[in-house]
């Protein structure tokens, strides 16, 4: 989510091409810790099915459960906690409802960044009880809270995630998968649930909390009367919500005849039918069937083959990618020959609408569990059955793969798997589980715990007394215990924390600030991270720690010079070397819309030199602050800007794809930003009002931009928490244009039938309200598809002191007018332009002197303005006139505070409407969407395909999207693509579907402005516009 | 955050008071898990900074003497562990006290939270009684319910387990499952209800899924105490079961056990 006065932009979330980082890998650093308590060494308890949780906000602080009772046979259950990232453990005992193996089955979540840990789980001392529990002091003595409490439920599988932008940002959500077998009961054959809560960190607790329980099975269940007891959510911070379970069609008693269905919600399970988004083409119905009547067998309690663990149907597992909420991978285990238990890999790029063939199979294995990291890396864990009779073992393998191709296996663990004798069922447990947290993997078996070095190939730790040279344990009085079944933590690090440079995305004061963490945790990341502007070659003070940003100047010569600054850290001192660190700059000109360019790639902003480096030696660990990258805004360019940097450094690159050729907003590049500690943003050129309040109204407008390859309705909802609708009451809406209404929050309104590529502008007017000096009231804005928010924007008001509000207006007045000058030659507007800057580069601020300068320029001022608005052919759509009349009536009236709110409105006003004159001459910042477009009308549109030249058109064109995203080419590449596709494209209008469409002189057009960008790029986007027309 | 309701300090231990301490050594012992006697070695500290970080409610001490412990805690004899003060109830360094607690966090040490505490220093003979009796006085109570719960309670021996032939087949599939069979007990001596004939028909999970763990399993000539329960609602909706169960763990009792049994349910009559 970005905070912007101004104009804002609207981009459809596509498939991103994810593309293997180039820089080179260093090996994985594994750790594997033995977590039974130094204190509980004389335990022999079988400390099965473990499950784990790490917080996000801290990965130091990490919970971990199993069949553990408490220590004292107390009245509540243990769980293992950590505050040193998993090194040493402790058990505290706060889960209601100790039995004589703690709890049954459980599961453990942290909220994304509140650290509020949830935990879902069946009462130990009770049948097929599920509590769904919360606690925000895991290692306090305190019970959690039961938030829920119902029986006839099985295998209660809990993830959760504080909502990071859109929405909600900022309430914790929580999604428990269940059998909810209370509904077989009743005859109701389908039992695949989620129970969900979108705001469970504050819900007061009386079960069931408002919980509500989602049933994800729509097929019938044959003579199987009910599903499998697996039910597995996956979330993504964007608001995809997946589930899998096992669909039962028939149960044997010793098997079951099954189909793995993925269910999906694209709104945080909010759409009217959730988790209905996908449908099986086979009948139509929610939920798709990625294989169907496998067999998967029953062995609850007389298994004699497989290590002394069961076969329960209980292994299926989904983990969806934090980079892209399409790509998703999913594994099950079946039986394809007579007595095998065989794992599957499978994986989905388009959302799971289709899935690939196996991508690994493993025999023999059970408790598959999948994570992918903010690399796009997944990591596959499962527990493999190796050898024979005596010498059998047990094996925890963890996969890594970047492509689901190409998999490197590290083995945690091989210890015996007859010894010891098993108490109960399950052995090892019906799962095990790995996360990804950032770029690391952190997971949890259970294994036999005889202390042999041989059974840990990549080494181990214990904290219980353990003798690694007679491989013996012993209690606390070193007598000899026997071997039993353990919980081990692991966590493989793929970017060592000496190697882990960052860049901040936030600092509140000197102690806090962020740590590198992935994602990072606060939503508003771009107003005080660690990437900012200044108007001189020096970085400027630091005051709060944070980076003291300068608006961009925009214009001729020295007043359109900036220097792009970002201060890096890194998360730990190597042993030795020094390592180089690059930071890449980028700017999107927010003001249009426009994607995120660099270089020269758009004539309006130009870098200059090399990307800045900075040299971490040995004792480094920053914050090191980079020399100033010397940036050009050109003077027709709005200073609306959002300023970006990525950084990279040998064996840490910044996570592709890059920001490149994408425009800010929510959740698309937002959660780059966030979930890769190499990136960060900041919004530039927020407009302000006096804090003080004033009965004069302000208007900001946001452009919005079809961004797809397609025309399309385009959907807006927008909406304000509570304060801020009732600080902003009679605040408008409006389409410029057209429609105009009253703000409600949560209503939506629909701009019909958008060319690819074309603009419209709707409008926000309220009152500047009271306020405190800096305060922001949001008001957010979200493009729906379905009911899913794909992008979005917020237009935010914020007070601010008198000073604050006249530094920001003339500014604005100085950019505004020097557009005009720059860009149109208007009379009179580079001296309102040279007027302003001079008052302003006093830096005293004084109302009587702001006031004079207005009221002796206004007849100035009129006639520049009345000429802008004259010249080209866009009518005054955004009220410039009428606003011009306000701002005089209020210099008559001569109350400045009045006075400084319409002056700032004619300003926004004219700044659209500059915008709306510039973007009507093309848009390079559309390059790449015009590409993509015509590579998407010569594979779809049937005339066009046919064409002998489509493959090589189509070809071209996706290597160079591919290209542009790894910053390989930029739009000073474009001219040279048309170049080498003209040939088809002239083709192409020549086609008989073409006659009298007028595209021949589309291609004269093309042809003639090839060394002009902007106008290539406009005659290019009006072939494809007739083109486009072919398509039914 | 340590927050108790049940604060008990009492100063001095004389005679004359002897009945009510005794009676609240027993409501102290109800509410405590770990009793020892031990020294105030540090205020304000503890021994597991990293999870645990000191305050004015924590304080070290150091175990002299273990009144009472589950036999799986471990020996703590001489070892410094951090104790969470009862709300509101400081302490003085290189105070002896008697420590009432509850297990919190097991880890490189041990942290328990306060439920009361007596004062220490003098023969622990007495405690240590009362803590006994206290124990055995609860254990009772325990088995008192469930044999007031109890339809009926024999003594006798298993002549037969077998795969529960009545039950019908569950209305859900779980691999929490019992597996339900049923042991036939030739009874010696009905304790409790009424009995048609000399034998009795038990249902039980024979199931090793760890929901199951802690029921009781029958095997042919086993003797002791039986415990026959209706299945409650709630178990009839879940499994389709009908007749007597045996699922709690004191629901066997074994011969040693006899006469104790016999004296409970004769109180309960």
């Amino acid at each position: 989510m970005r905070y912007m006065h101004g104009r804002a932009f609207f981009q459809l979330l596509c498939v991103l091409f994810v593309v293997a980082a180039t820089s080179v890998r260093l090996p994985a650093q594994v750790r594997v810790v033995n977590m039974t308590p130094q204190t509980r060494s004389g335990e022999t308890f079988q400390d099965a099915e473990p499950n784990l949780a790490v917080n996000h906000a801290n990965p130091l602080q990490i919970v971990g459960s199993a069949f553990t009772p408490d220590p004292m046979g107390g009245a509540n259950a243990p769980i293992y906690v950590s505050t040193d990232g998993g090194n040493t453990w402790a058990l505290n005992s706060i889960v209601p409802g100790n039995g004589p193996v703690g709890t049954g089955d459980i599961t453990v979540r942290f909220g994304g960044s509140s650290g509020i840990l949830y935990v879902g789980a069946l009462r130990g001392d009770s049948s097929l009880r599920l509590n769904i529990l919360r606690t925000n002091n895991y290692t306090g003595a305190g019970v959690m809270d039961v938030l829920v409490d119902r029986t006839q439920v099985d295998q209660p599988y809990i993830q959760a995630a504080t909502v990071l932008g859109g929405t909600g940002t900022g309430n914790d959500r929580v999604y428990v998968g269940n059998n909810d077998l209370a509904v077989a009961s009743a005859g109701g054959r389908k039992t695949a649930s989620i129970d969900q809560h979108l705001d469970v960190a504050a819900v007061a607790p009386a079960p069931p909390s408002g919980f509500t329980i989602d049933r994800i099975e729509t097929r019938g269940t044959g003579g199987a009367n009910q599903d499998g007891p697996p039910i597995r959510p996956a979330i993504h911070p964007n608001g995809t919500i997946y589930g899998i379970f096992y669909h039962w069609s028939a149960f044997s008693g010793t098997a079951a005849t099954a189909d793995v269905v993925v269910v999906r919600d694209d709104n945080w399970g909010t759409s009217a039918t959730p988790f209905t988004a996908l449908t099986d083409p086979s009948d139509t119905l929610a939920g798709r069937r990625v294989v169907t009547g496998i067999t998967v067998p029953w062995n609850n309690t007389n298994q004699a083959s497989f290590g002394q663990e069961r076969f329960v149907g209980s292994n299926i597992t989904i983990a969806v990618d934090p980079t892209d909420s399409n790509r998703v991978y999913i594994a099950w285990a079946d039986r394809v020959g007579a007595t095998d238990y065989t794992l599957h890999v499978r994986r989905s790029t388009d959302g799971g609408n289709n899935w690939s063939a196996d991508l690994m199979t493993v025999t023999n294995a059970t408790n598959p569990a999948l994570a992918i990291n903010t690399h796009g890396r997944i990591g596959f864990l499962y527990q493999q059955l190796t050898g024979a009779g005596a010498s059998q073992r047990w094996e925890t393998h963890l996969q890594r793969s970047d492509d689901g191709t190409t998999w490197t296996d590290l083995v945690l663990a091989r210890p015996l798997a007859n010894t010891p004798v098993f108490t109960f069922r399950p052995y090892l447990g019906d799962y095990v589980h790995l996360s990804a947290v950032g770029k690391n993997f952190y997971g949890i078996f259970s294994a036999n715990n005889t202390p042999d070095m041989a059974n840990f190939p990549n080494g181990v730790t214990y904290q219980r007394n353990a003798n690694f040279a007679t491989n013996t344990l012993t209690d606390l009085s070193n007598n000899p215990v026997a071997n039993s079944i353990d919980p081990f933590f692991f966590q493989v690090t793929e970017v060592a924390d000496a190697d882990d440079f960052y860049v901040r995305d936030w600092t509140d004061n000197p102690t806090s600030g962020d740590s590198g963490v992935e994602p990072s945790t606060h939503s508003v990341f771009y107003s005080t991270s660690d990437v900012w502007n200044r108007r001189g070659t020096l970085p400027g003070s630091f005051p709060n720690d944070q980076p003291e940003n300068e608006d961009a100047g925009n214009g001729l010569g020295n007043i359109g010079d900036n220097w792009a600054f970002a201060r890096v850290r890194r998360n730990a001192l190597p042993a030795s070397g020094s390592k180089l660190v690059t930071a890449h700059f980028l700017v999107s000109k927010f003001g249009t819309g426009s994607n995120y360019v660099d270089g020269s790639m758009d004539p309006d902003v130009i870098f200059m030199g090399a990307d800045p480096t900075l040299t971490f030696n040995q004792s480094a660990l920053g914050p090191l602050v980079t020399v100033g990258q010397q940036w050009h805004l050109d003077p027709v360019a709005s200073t609306h800007l959002c300023l970006a940097v990525e950084i990279s450094a040998p064996g840490d690159p910044f996570v592709a794809p890059s920001l490149l050729g994408n425009a800010p907003g929510w959740p698309t590049t937002d959660l780059r930003v966030i979930n890769d500690n190499n990136k960060a943003q900041r919004n530039i050129g927020l407009s302000t009002t006096p804090a003080r309040g004033v009965g004069a109204s302000v208007t900001f407008h946001a452009l919005i931009h079809n961004a797809a390859t397609f025309p399309r309705d385009m959907t807006l909802r927008y909406d304000a928490p509570l304060e801020v609708q009732r600080r902003l009451q009679g605040a408008r809406v409006s389409v410029v244009g057209g429609e105009s209404r009253p703000f409600r929050s949560g209503d939506m309104m629909i701009l019909k039938q958008m060319q690819p590529g074309e603009n419209r502008w709707v409008a926000l007017t309220y009152n500047a309200p009271q306020g405190r000096d800096g305060e922001m009231l949001p008001v957010n804005f979200y493009e729906m598809v379905g009911n899913a928010a794909v992008n979005g924007f917020t237009i935010a008001a914020r007070p601010s002191s008198m000073n604050r509000v006249m530094r920001d207006n003339l500014e604005l007045h100085r950019s505004v007018f020097t557009r005009m000058a720059a860009g149109f030659k208007t009379a009179g507007a580079e001296e309102q332009a040279i007027a302003a800057q001079k008052l302003n580069s006093n830096r005293i601020y004084k109302e009587d002197e702001y006031m004079r300068l207005l009221q002796t320029s206004l007849r100035g001022l009129e006639t520049t303005v009345r000429a802008q608005l004259a010249a080209g052919q866009q009518p005054d759509a955004f009220g410039a006139g009428e606003a011009l009349e306000t701002l005089k009536g209020a210099l008559r009236a001569g109350k400045s505070d009045v006075v400084s709110v319409a002056h700032a409105s004619l300003l926004q006003k004219l700044d659209a409407h500059i915008t709306m004159q510039q973007l009507a001459q093309g848009d390079p910042a559309d390059v790449l969407q015009n590409i993509r477009w015509q590579k998407d009308l010569f594979v779809k549109q049937p005339a066009l395909s046919r064409l002998r030249c489509a493959s090589s058109l189509t070809r071209q064109s996706d290597e160079f999207i591919r290209a542009y995203g790894m910053r390989k080419v930029s739009n000073k590449d474009y001219p040279a693509f048309v170049e080498r596709t003209m040939g088809c494209l002239a083709d192409a209008s020549k086609m008989r579907e073409m006659s009298g469409s007028g595209a021949e002189r589309d291609i004269e057009e093309i042809r003639r402005n090839s060394g002009n960008l902007r106008s290539l790029q406009k005659a290019h986007r009006d072939l494809l516009l007739k083109f486009q027309r072919l398509v039914r | 955050m340590i927050s108790l309701s049940l604060v008990l300090l009492l100063v001095g231990f004389n005679a004359g008071a002897q009945d009510e301490t005794s009676s609240r050594v027993n409501s102290l012992v109800r509410e405590s898990q770990f009793i020892f006697q031990g020294t105030v070695a540090k205020l304000n500290s503890t021994t597991m900074p990293s999870s645990l970080p000191a305050s004015d409610a924590t304080v070290v001490v150091k175990v002299e003497e273990v009144i009472d412990a589950p036999a799986s805690l471990g020996n703590f004899t001489g070892q410094e562990i951090t104790v969470g003060l009862a709300k509101n109830s400081p302490v003085r360094s290189g105070q002896r006290l008697v420590f009432f607690t509850r297990g919190w966090l097991y880890g490189r040490s041990l942290a328990v939270s306060e439920v009361g505490r007596l004062e220490g220093g003098r023969n622990t003979a007495a405690i240590r009684r009362q803590v006994a009796e206290a124990r055995q006085m609860i254990s009772d109570e325990n088995l008192s319910r469930r044999l007031a719960r109890a339809e009926v309670v024999v003594v006798g021996t298993v002549t037969l387990v077998r795969p529960a032939r009545e039950r019908r087949r569950p209305s859900i599939i779980t691999e929490h499952e019992p597996d339900w069979w049923e042991a036939v007990i030739e009874v010696e001596t009905v304790m409790k209800g009424t009995l048609q004939s000399r034998s009795v028909v038990v249902l039980y999970a024979n199931s090793n899924d760890v929901m199951w763990y802690g029921a009781p399993k029958f095997a042919r000539g086993q003797r002791g105490v039986f415990l026959l329960h209706r299945p409650d609602a709630e178990l009839q909706r879940q499994w389709q079961i009908q007749g007597l169960t045996a699922l709690d763990p004191l629901d066997f009792q074994p011969p040693s056990e006899v006469e104790r049994v016999k004296r409970l349910a004769s109180n309960i009559r």
